[in-house]
């Protein structure tokens, strides 16, 4: 997931916050929330809108969400659209539920199958995860279901990618025939 | 393309599927951003080292070349085609390099190494040298003492070239610059019939890949591909290919240099290869300078030719040499050298731009060719006034030495009168032989492409030159004198030769050269 400069600055600013006051568990879930929330394409595209003056998104967002979230919250998202960095939102929630595991030490893993796994399996790739990586305490597994791999699985953790798919192999030994040596290239 | 017998295909297919791995190993991975322009840039990748090689998905390679807070800049050595926001990129947890061996001999190959002659894979042992690899430190290096003879008569005369030296070439487009260096190339074919090969490597930047196969077809014809690599990145190559071009190069002439043997580079051209830099430069967004170039391409040049050198003779200083690459470790031997000719393109003859007063600053003397010169029928076109070798004269073999020792002096000097006699006619004695000696002398060091001569030969020619000995021969008649002179002291008086060659000048060989010139001129005489 692809965090940038901006998304950072504003996520570490109300995390400080959050810890602070001790809010931190309800900031996580209202922004969690957002996330889920902003799948929805038109509330995606009203951040985005640089059409709609920001005292009418102001409006729009105290009847979306005040009182249904954290005080903190709402300031929150209020500051954003009054620095005119709304259409950065998606960036910022990212950014902030990235830091918010690295702070709690959950660690999130995405595993690629073609089939659907049991619970059993998933809790031997926690296992093998929790054992790889020193100083987490907990771990998320996202279990994608990809029919395109053929077999096997894809297991993908921070920077690391262990491809144990078919497909994989196949493209490997496809790559290893793409170069031919005997054809002139000049 | 070379016929490719049935057998051979399925050989190879099996060889490469034996040596297909099926076992996955962990990867370290990131996520492309951003791609364009032939570069990308990538989050994730927290490990990756600068210089580093990376690998899309679509089997690409890239250099990462910048490293920063939130992201990594690559430069791809590909197309980009079928990568896109969110393609995988892997580490390959090596840093850029190319693998070198005695099979490279003969062979066309990229700047990763990979042949594109059609010839198949290299064949022999390869070892992995880095293409980045710093200069050796001033222990392991000695004087130039060798001399490297290009095979003109004009530069090993005047402006010789040491075995170790860095001699630039520069001039306009068209009046010869490549032609030099691949005469050059040529002329070590001598050495190479002896049993005492100087290895040579061509490296073409940015060129029309119809000016790399003339050049390759060239040293084909002449026998000289037994000795040289070419390593080529056209024009249509991605940059980053171009700029990283003549480091490739350099780390196959040090595999040669660093087991003890000569060899010799040529960049051409380092014009192009700054212009390729200065591109991807600008697209990973770092500060230009002066004519748009990043503030680095002093750097980029000098730490390039800084790595041709000659070698100390002891095999155990050379051994401890600072950054060897573990696989060259156990053949190090010392003795080695690395001449390079790196050529500059001028723009009008302009000397003062740029990249032409870097280079001049960092080689060791420059060949400058002039367009005039050229013009005029002066082939090659070398101007002797300003061209010089800062250690040259004491890479010259004894004989040359004493008999072209005032050629240089001379000839200016003829340079300088001939503009004056422009003007009048009555001229005294003394100006009218040096305007005589001059002009004959002109005629000698002409010479014509793809003919060089042996140090024997030239120095029997410039002997008659500097004495005045052809004094009676008409100017027009003077190649066809050198000829038959020459042609006449091969067959009667080889020994002479021979003498000369070992670097004597004796007075029986001045004898011999003053009665034989004599005779010959009595024939051209009106």
């Amino acid at each position: 997931m692809a965090v940038s400069k901006l998304g950072n600055r504003y996520a570490k600013s109300i995390m400080d916050l959050a810890i602070e006051q001790g809010t931190l568990e309800e900031v996580n879930k209202d922004i969690t929330q957002l996330k889920e929330d902003l799948s929805n394409r038109e509330l995606f595209l009203f951040f985005k809108s640089p059409i709609i003056t920001p005292s009418k998104k102001l409006s729009i967002l105290k009847n979306l969400f005040e009182g249904k979230v954290n005080k903190l919250t709402y300031s929150f998202y209020e500051i954003i659209v009054k620095k005119r960095r709304e259409g950065h939102i998606p960036e910022i929630v990212d950014a902030f539920i990235e830091q918010y595991n690295v702070h709690k030490k959950i660690s999130t893993a995405v595993v690629t199958t073609a089939v659907p796994i049991n619970d059993e399996l998933v809790a031997k790739i926690k296992g093998i995860i929790k054992k790889n990586k020193k100083d987490v305490s907990e771990v998320e597994i996202e279990s994608i279901i990809d029919e395109s791999i053929l077999g096997g699985f894809i297991l993908k953790y921070d920077d690391k990618l262990y491809d144990y798919s078919i497909a994989g192999k196949l493209t490997n030994l496809q790559k290893s025939f793409l170069v031919n040596k005997y054809i002139k290239e000049m | 393309m070379v016929e490719v017998r049935a057998e051979e295909i399925s050989a190879i297919l099996r060889e490469q599927l034996s040596n297909f791995k099926s076992a996955s190993e962990l990867e370290e991975v990131g996520t492309v951003l951003q791609v364009g322009d032939g570069i990308a840039r990538i989050y994730g990748l927290t490990n990756a080292q600068a210089g580093e090689l990376v690998e899309f998905e679509t089997g690409v390679r890239a250099i990462v070349l910048n490293l920063e807070e939130d992201n990594v800049g690559v430069v791809l050595m590909g197309s980009s085609k079928g990568i896109k926001e969110g393609s995988t990129v892997k580490r390959t947890n090596q840093i850029a390099s190319i693998p070198v061996g005695e099979g490279l001999v003969g062979r066309v190959v990229d700047t990763l190494g990979k042949p594109i002659d059609g010839k198949g894979p290299v064949t022999g042992k390869t070892y992995e040298l880095p293409l980045e690899r710093k200069a050796p430190g001033v222990i392991y290096r000695q004087p130039v003492t060798e001399p490297l003879q290009t095979g003109i008569k004009a530069i090993d005369a005047m402006i010789p070239i040491g075995r170790g030296q860095r001699e630039l070439i520069i001039g306009d487009r068209q009046i010869g610059k490549t032609a030099i260096a691949v005469d050059t190339i040529i002329n070590q074919k001598e050495f190479f019939d002896k049993g005492e090969p100087v290895y040579c490597i061509y490296v073409a930047v940015g060129q029309k890949s119809s000016t790399v196969a003339g050049v390759a077809k060239a040293f084909e014809d002449a026998g000289a591909m037994n000795y040289t690599v070419i390593v080529n990145a056209s024009a249509s190559d991605p940059a980053p290919m171009q700029f990283y071009a003549p480091f490739a190069g350099a780390a196959i002439g040090e595999f040669f240099r660093d087991t003890g043997r000569p060899a010799l580079i040529v960049y051409d051209d380092l014009s192009k290869q700054a212009v390729a830099y200065r591109e991807v430069s600008l697209l990973l967004k770092r500060p230009p300078g002066r004519e748009a170039y990043p503030g680095d391409v002093f750097y980029l040049h000098s730490r390039l030719l800084e790595r041709a050198a000659k070698i100390i003779e002891s095999d155990e200083i050379a051994a401890q040499m600072n950054d060897l690459p573990d696989a060259l470790k156990p053949m190090v031997k010392g003795g080695g050298s690395l001449t390079a000719l790196p050529i500059i393109e001028t723009q009008a003859s302009d000397v003062s731009a740029y990249i032409p007063t870097n280079v001049i600053s960092i080689t060791d003397g420059q060949i400058f060719l002039d367009a005039n010169l050229f013009n005029s029928g002066v082939r090659p076109a070398i101007d002797v006034g300003i061209s010089v070798s800062r250690v040259g004269g004491s890479a010259q073999i004894k004989s040359m030495k004493k008999v072209a020792g005032t050629l240089k002096l001379d000839q200016a000097q003829y340079r300088e009168l001939e503009a004056f006699s422009k003007f009048g006619s009555d001229l005294d004695a003394a100006t009218k032989y040096t305007l005589d000696k001059g002009a004959r002398n002109v005629e000698i060091l002409k010479q014509k492409q793809y003919s060089p001569y042996t140090v024997e030969d030239q120095i029997a020619i410039i002997y008659l030159g500097t004495q005045g000995l052809l004094r009676d021969v008409p100017l027009n008649k003077v190649k066809e004198f050198e000829g038959t002179f020459l042609t006449y002291m091969k067959e009667k008086h080889q020994n002479i030769l021979d003498t000369l060659k070992a670097g004597k000048l004796t007075d029986e060989v001045k004898d011999t050269l003053a009665k034989v010139g004599k005779e010959v001129a009595r024939q051209y005489t009106s």
